[in-house]
């Protein structure tokens, strides 16, 4: 009885407590869920871009699905479930899946939500606050980049593209906003402003793993934007400035000869980051085209480590950085750097810098004792170049990178691309390459009203 | 608040004022039938009137020697007595029953109780004995097919489950909020005082003595922001109010058959083998056998592989392959994996009371072993209530309340789904009836060869994993309840309740070595090494262990006032301030390489670091971090309330109430949390006037509320939310990530729910016919909405105060006694209309596709939820492809079909697709000790979209669809069939085009038979008495306006199963 008659004071005095002293408005202050957070520290925001998944992960794969380093055998073709992903690989002038858009705009949200909040939290140090700030636009620009590629038309520097369409420029997290598709022009400036912003402020030292971004990330990813769209001079300059930073390679003559060889972060990378392709480039699905095979010498290290002969004859791709099965590896690495260099080189003329940056790749790509001087690349400024064409190939297989080069030689040269199902073949010409943009997926038009390509 | 103390203080002043009398007789009103306290009972001595409080006391105070009492009360018969002071000054006044009683309840609102016939709002009272009608442990189960106005929506209840706790989603009175989270639209479930908050599983249905239904403003708004999707009080068993100890005891065996597999329309085990080689001649296995995790292949194309390996003869490949064709898997789990269910309840209920305390005790323990096998529940409850008075004006209750409930189940035991079993000819079992290993991550041929014989026993046999039941829920769930009343005058009292609600919940699964989960995990992480194994995942059982805990306080002041003034005149009111606060944390574990023999397990484990996984299966793994993210959730709420009606002369009444609430809803500026509600209501009481003299009417009253309720999120947020994830441990980083939960939305507002009820209940040909009707009119603004965004924003859905939706809809209650003699036949007549349409819509028109699949519709003007579909054009002649109508001529163009600027009015609308009009009848006959009753019901107006053949679950599933026999084959076949061909590649865009369209669509329309009982009840000797029953339940449909076969319900071909009860009854 007593306890009870307690008890009940106790429930008098504390709600003679909450009456009196606590006012009701603290009382209700309390979070609902203690692990909710409104971005307040630099750990937040640091910890939103350390989200992999999202941020470095699940990029559109569809570069690699308009290129010419896979083909899907007819059944395997006939296999894919969705639809879009059947049109996708033939070019068809049909609306992509949604998750090609989707899950860049959400790496898009993510960072600016961090770059709207950039002033607004406290830092341990001004270091942190730059590193912050400018990988989140590192992500964002190469974001914009990524999206051009597929869903805007080539863009050449120098070649007015006010009257082309670009991508849809979200650069807030307001998710109210009126949002329509930029110019091309503006697409590629934003790119650009992005790319270079964020070399200004990206620190000097990498991380300890390549998922987070430092400066020779930031040269990295802008000599590959540069390159894409031609500017050589420049492209080549960024290349070097990464390579100055960070320029190890990893020696394939160590590398183990079993299947999957590369180990998870490979000492070359120097940005992590992963695209995703539904089955179209699955392990099981996709065969490696087989000129592209064949153009791998014997001595060539690559051409065991990369590839694993399937029950068809044709060969499937299973030297990704990332060992996955359906995603396929699409960061930044020293090998991109010195192929970038001695592509832009070569183009200014410096044919030996050229050469010896080729060389210096494949060393660490042939058999130790092959013998280079019979190379001679440097005898003619063609044959070099033709040469640093076909070393970016098989360099970069599964990387994204093909569908740029592509879209850059045809304004160079006849390039055509061809793809034979069921006996019936489809034709991607030099016109049509120039001209070419995937449909954008049907939901984003129809709730967001933009224009379709 | 200040108000509040200043009522106190006034009312504890002015009980120094009351005059004090020689002589009271302190007076306890119980019915007669059960000993319950009646309240609210008008007693007249002198001229004056008095009325009992909520415990069915009353204190007389007589001024001479002997004084005549009057109690009157509808539905019972009147008693007159005299009283004198010299008699004992305790006294118990019996009352009894008349024959009908329809109006003679005590509706509770969870703050007070109010006697029905001053109720001015829509009110649903479903006594004892209509719960008890039906037999299962879910108490808000119990209400189907009983009430009016609630719906119970069974989209995702299947038969095939086997599972135990079968929760459909209520809704009450048409929508309300609309969320993903099935829980956000049921109405509030209120225990005793404070809202239920636990698992409602919890609740022994034994426990509780009757149950209201809060429906229009006038009776829900007192509950005000949570109460928008209505109220649903829960009152447990009183504590005894006669001398002595009276109780009961009962028990109940329930046998729920098995689910008739075989009715599932699916094609033959044989035509499904027909399929499989079509596909393996196109190619479709071929990338499955190069891939490099191996996945599973079915029996017969690992049979076609072999075959065009030649690595079997012909006729070996024949032979196997007329044994698989005779195979049916459905056979297989029915015999082996299904059983009928047994449910075993057993209930204890004793109360009574003593000089200065009373108590109630009830203690339950149900068992059940579901129609799936591998899984078993059990349940104990307790729940004791002591009222003790120390002094005649002090109230001091106490209770307790705990249940523990255990579940124990085999998760590797597969269950045959309603979309199909991966392999429909498999067989689970020898002829033996010895397990058998069935293809299911890997190819059986990989795994049969692999390893060197140095690896774990890879294969999966469903049948030895039904022995292995690793996993335990432990439910414990205590609530205490303290409250003291004081009453400083007969008309006020002061009212202090505290609750602490504790619920402990622990999942514990122990993977042992013979659990397949364990085997795969451990076969993965093995790198076999000069012809050794080394265990990168820790070679041992894996421990599993996941605590949730919650805790909850709720506190209430609350003064209450209950005075007449001479005889006419009477002021029932209530004030008061509550608050609560919920926080439930959760916590978990993972421990590999565990030993449960010596409870060792490994440490210094690197539980981050990547690892080969075995043959490259897949890519590199890690075992991954052993402690789960912990949560941490607290919900607030505040509250002040009032409530008051004013009663003359018993004929008219009106009433009011306020509820201002405020949470701790995330990011909202202070200011914006409260939020004001508020109703009115009306009665009158028309057959109390002295014109009011028909014979063929009894009783007539009227009633009319307005008001508000409504609806609240805690949920979700005004400003941007991070939520912290574990480092991601595929990616060896140790840092810490976090995930934006969800966009911040700060024009975020509550739902708000107003309420218009008129309502009239009568009693016509002394009481041969009753019954209420109630009309009501709903409007919600702002109701939570989950709308697609456009993805660029980077957000594909958020929840927004998406559309205003408005109500409408009749409830309708009869009950008619046809025969009132030695035989007693009496029906109880339900019927239910509701409309809702959109009024105004917050999001734009996104096209045909929201349209057709489940969804708030969004045309404004239009029905909340339509039954849209695609406009069919006929098969293709040429193709046996589907086709739409484009401009009027037929289409293939499937993404043209489905584009924004086809218009709603280019569909074809068929009308609702939730049934408008529904109801039951049931029939209750009495012949002496015997009673017989049935329950009918209905659900009309409305339509649902059938079942049929998806070519992608042909594909993917194991499942085709009976329809598939009718399929398009040749030109021609277009005139007698609108089942596509099948054409590989299947088009994904023409199946979805055939599943929303108008050929699939059917009336839902349909009477079913819920169940029969029967009742035998005798007395054994002057003390006890015995009721018998069987019952069965489920038990079929009359008449269905679909001839698909399919349950309109739910689409679904298996029907429910029939459950057989039987039971006693002991009351002494």
């Amino acid at each position: 009885m007593f306890d009870i008659l307690k008890r009940f004071c106790w429930f008098m005095c504390l709600a003679g407590l909450i009456l009196s002293i606590t006012s009701c408005e603290e009382y209700l202050d309390t979070k609902p869920d203690k692990k909710l957070a409104t971005p307040a520290t630099a750990k937040d925001l640091q910890a939103i871009l350390d989200n992999i998944p999202r941020i470095n992960e699940a990029e559109t794969g569809l570069s690699e699905i308009a290129s010419d380093n896979f083909f899907l055998p007819d059944a395997n073709w006939s296999a894919l479930i969705e639809v879009e992903n059947r049109d996708a690989y033939l070019w068809k002038r049909s609306p992509v899946a949604e998750l090609y858009w989707s899950y860049m705009y959400r790496k898009i949200y993510d960072v600016n939500l961090v770059l709207e909040h950039i002033d607004k939290v406290t830092y341990q140090s001004e270091g942190q606050k730059n590193s912050i700030y400018a990988n989140a636009l590192l992500v964002r620009g190469m974001a914009f980049q990524k999206l051009a590629e597929v869903f805007c038309v080539p863009y050449r520097r120098g070649v007015a593209a006010e009257d082309r369409l670009g991508v849809v420029l979200k650069r807030s997290a307001d998710i109210n906003e009126d949002l329509k598709r930029s110019t091309l022009e503006e697409t590629h400036n934003q790119i650009k402003e992005d790319l270079t912003e964020a070399i200004k402020y990206l620190p000097d030292n990498p991380y300890d793993y390549p998922t987070r971004a430092a400066k020779g990330a930031g040269y990295a990813a802008m000599a590959r934007y540069l390159l894409s769209i031609g500017d050589y001079t420049s492209a080549g300059y960024y290349a070097d400035s990464s390579l100055a930073l960070k320029s190890t390679l990893s020696d394939y003559n160590t590398v183990a000869q079993i299947p999957y060889p590369f180990e998870f972060y490979n000492v070359e990378i120097i940005y992590y980051s992963r695209s995703y392709a539904y089955r179209n480039l699955s392990e099981a699905n996709a065969r490696v085209d087989p000129l592209l095979y064949q153009s791998y010498e014997d001595d060539d290290l690559r051409k065991q480590l990369f590839f694993k002969v399937q029950a068809d004859g044709y060969y499937s791709f299973i030297g990704d950085y990332s060992k996955a099965n359906f995603e396929k590896f699409t960061g930044l690495t020293t090998a991109e750097m010195l192929l970038i260099r001695a592509e832009c080189n070569a183009r200014a003329g410096k044919l030996q810098e050229a050469e010896d940056d080729v060389i210096t790749l494949l060393r660490k790509r042939y058999v130790s004792n092959f013998d280079f001087t019979g190379l001679d690349l440097q005898r003619d400024p063609d044959v070099l170049l033709r040469r640093i064409m076909l070393e970016r190939r098989k360099e970069l297989v599964g990387r994204g990178v093909r569908w740029s080069d592509i879209r850059r030689m045809s304004f160079e040269e006849d390039i055509r691309l061809e793809r034979l199902l069921y006996d019936t073949s489809y034709v991607l010409d030099q016109g049509a390459i120039q001209d070419f943009a995937f449909l954008i997926p049907e939901a984003v038009i129809e709730r967001g009203g933009y224009q379709q390509n | 608040m200040k108000i509040l103390l200043l009522f106190f203080m006034l009312a504890i002043s002015y009980t120094g004022l009351y005059a004090q009398q020689a002589c009271s007789i302190d007076v306890v009103v119980v019915r007669q039938e059960d000993g319950r306290a009646m309240p609210n009972i008008n007693i007249e001595m002198d001229g004056r009137s008095f009325k009992t409080d909520h415990l069915g006391r009353v204190t007389l105070h007589i001024d001479k020697e002997a004084v005549d009492v009057r109690i009157r009360h509808v539905g019972y018969t009147v008693q007159t007595l005299t009283v004198r002071c010299s008699d004992s000054k305790d006294l118990q006044i019996a009352m009894v029953e008349e024959a009908v009683e329809i109006d003679s309840v005590y509706v509770s609102t969870g703050y007070e109780k109010i006697p029905r016939e001053r109720a001015t709002g829509s009110f649903e009272f479903i006594d004892n004995s209509l719960l008890n009608r039906s037999v299962g442990t879910n108490i808000i189960a119990r209400l189907e097919n009983i009430t009016t106005g609630l719906h119970f929506n069974k989209q995702s209840v299947s038969a095939v489950g086997g599972g135990l706790a079968i929760s459909p989603q209520i809704v009450l009175h048409g929508i309300s909020t609309i969320r993903d989270h099935a829980n956000r639209s049921s109405p509030l479930i209120i225990l005793d005082n404070f809202p239920y908050e636990g698992d409602i599983n919890d609740i022994n249905p034994a426990e509780i003595d009757n149950i209201t239904i809060l429906k229009d403003a006038a009776a829900t708004s007192i509950w005000g922001a949570k109460a928008g999707n209505g109220v649903i009080v829960l009152t447990s068993k009183y504590a005894g109010m006669a001398e002595g100890i009276k109780g009961s005891f009962g028990s109940t065996v329930s046998i729920t058959q098995k689910p008739d597999l075989m009715r599932h329309q699916v094609i033959s085990p044989g035509d499904y083998i027909d399929v499989e080689r079509f596909l393996f001649d196109k190619g479709y296995y071929s990338n499955l056998e190069t891939n490099r995790s191996r996945p599973a292949l079915s029996p017969a194309v690992e049979l076609f592989i072999a075959e065009r390996d030649g690595t079997l003869s012909i006729d070996e490949i024949n032979t196997q392959l007329a044994v698989l064709r005779s195979q049916d898997v459905r056979r297989d789990f029915a015999q082996y994996l299904y059983r009928n269910a047994l449910l075993h309840q057993y209930n204890l209920n004793l109360n009574g009371r003593s000089a200065k305390s009373r108590f109630v005790l009830s203690a339950g323990y149900d068992n059940s072993a579901p129609t799936q096998l591998g899984r078993d529940y059990e349940r104990g409850n307790i729940r004791i209530e002591n009222v003790y008075q120390p002094t005649k004006n002090i109230d001091i209750t106490t209770s307790m309340r705990w249940s523990v409930a255990q579940a124990r189940s085999a998760d590797a035991v597969p269950v045959y789904a309603e979309i199909g079993y991966r392999y429909p000819y498999i067989r689970l079992a020898d002829d033996q009836g010895n397990a058998i290993p069935i293809p299911k991550d890997y190819r059986l041929s990989y795994i049969d060869q692999t390893g060197q014989g140095l690896l774990m026993d890879w294969h999966y046999r469903p049948l030895d994993e039904v022995a292995n039941q690793p996993t335990t829920n432990l439910r414990k769930d205590l609530i205490l309840n303290t409250g003291i009343k004081y009453r400083w005058t007969s008309w006020f009292n002061l009212d202090l309740k505290y609750q602490y609600a504790d619920v402990a919940d622990k999942a514990n699964s122990l993977y042992d070595l013979a659990n397949y989960r364990t085997r795969n995990q451990i076969n993965l992480g093995s790198t076999i090494s000069n012809g050794a194994v080394i265990y990168n995942f820790p070679y041992g059982s894996v421990l599993q262990d996941d605590l949730l805990f919650s805790k909850g306080h709720y506190g209430r002041a609350q003064a209450n006032m209950n005075r007449s003034w001479s005889d006419r005149h009477d002021i029932n009111g209530l004030l008061g301030f509550e608050f609560n606060a919920r926080q439930s944390a959760s916590s978990g574990y993972t421990i590999v390489g565990y030993d449960e023999n010596t409870l060792a397990f490994p440490t210094g484990i690197d539980y981050l670091k990547p690892y080969p996984v075995y043959d490259n299966l897949q890519a590199t793994s890690a075992i991954g971090q052993p402690l789960r993210p912990m949560t941490a959730l607290e919900q607030r709420y505040m509250s002040y309330f009032g409530n008051a009606s004013y009663s003359y002369d018993s004929r008219y009444v009106v009433s009011m109430s306020v509820r201002k609430d405020a949470s701790n809803l995330f990011g909202v500026a202070t200011n914006d949390k409260w939020s004001p509600l508020w109703s009115v209501g009306g009665r009158w009481n028309a057959s109390k006037e002295s014109f009011f003299s028909t014979n063929w009417m009894s009783t007539l009253t009227l009633r009319a509320s307005y008001g508000f309720s409504g609806n609240i999120d805690n949920s979700l947020s005004a400003v941007p939310t991070l939520s912290f994830l574990s480092p991601a441990a595929a990616y060896l980083v140790p840092w810490q990530r976090a995930q934006n939960l969800n966009a911040p939305n700060a024009e975020l507002r509550w739902e708000k729910v107003r309420n218009i009820n008129f309502g009239l209940d009568f009693g016509l040909a002394n009481k041969k016919v009753s019954g209420s009707i109630d009309i009501y009119h709903k409007s919600t603004k702002d109701l939570y909405t989950s709308v697609p965004m456009d993805p660029t924003t980077g957000i594909s859905a958020m929840v927004i105060n998406g559309a205003n939706v408005n109500g409408k809809g009749v409830d309708l209650q009869i009950k008619t006694v046809n025969i009132d003699n030695a035989i007693k036949w009496s029906t109880n007549w339900l019927f239910s209309y509701n409309n809702t349409w959109i009024k105004r819509n917050f999001k734009e028109y996104a096209g045909p596709a929201d349209l057709t699949t489940a969804g708030l519709n969004t045309v404004e003007g239009h029905l909340a939820f339509p039954m849209y579909s695609y406009r069919w054009g006929g098969l293709d002649p040429q193709t046996g492809e589907p086709r739409g109508l484009l401009n009027g001529e037929p289409s293939k163009d499937y993404r043209a079909l489905r584009s924004q600027n086809v218009q709603p009015e280019d569909l074809v609308f068929h009308g609702s697709r939730r049934p408008l009009y529904w109801g039951g009848v049931r029939n209750n006959v009495n012949y002496k000790n015997f009673s017989l009753s049935a329950n009918v019901s209905w659900k009309a107006g409305y339509y649902f979209r059938r079942e049929s053949i998806d070519y992608s679950y042909v594909l993917n599933n194991g499942l085709a669809h009976s329809d598939y026999y009718r399929r398009w084959q040749k030109a021609g076949d277009e005139a007698s069939t609108d089942v596509p061909a099948f054409i590989y590649p299947v088009n994904s865009l023409a199946n979805t085009f055939y599943a929303n369209s108008e050929v699939l669509v059917e009336k839902g329309d349909h009477i079913y038979l819920d169940d029969i009982r029967m009742d035998y009840s005798c007395r054994i000797s002057q003390s006890l008495r015995m009721n018998l029953y069987l019952m069965a339940s489920n038990i079929g449909m009359i008449w269905s306006a679909s001839s698909s076969g399919q349950f309109p319900d739910n689409a679904s071909s298996i029907p429910m199963p029939r459950i057989f009860s039987c039971g006693f009854n002991l009351n002494f």
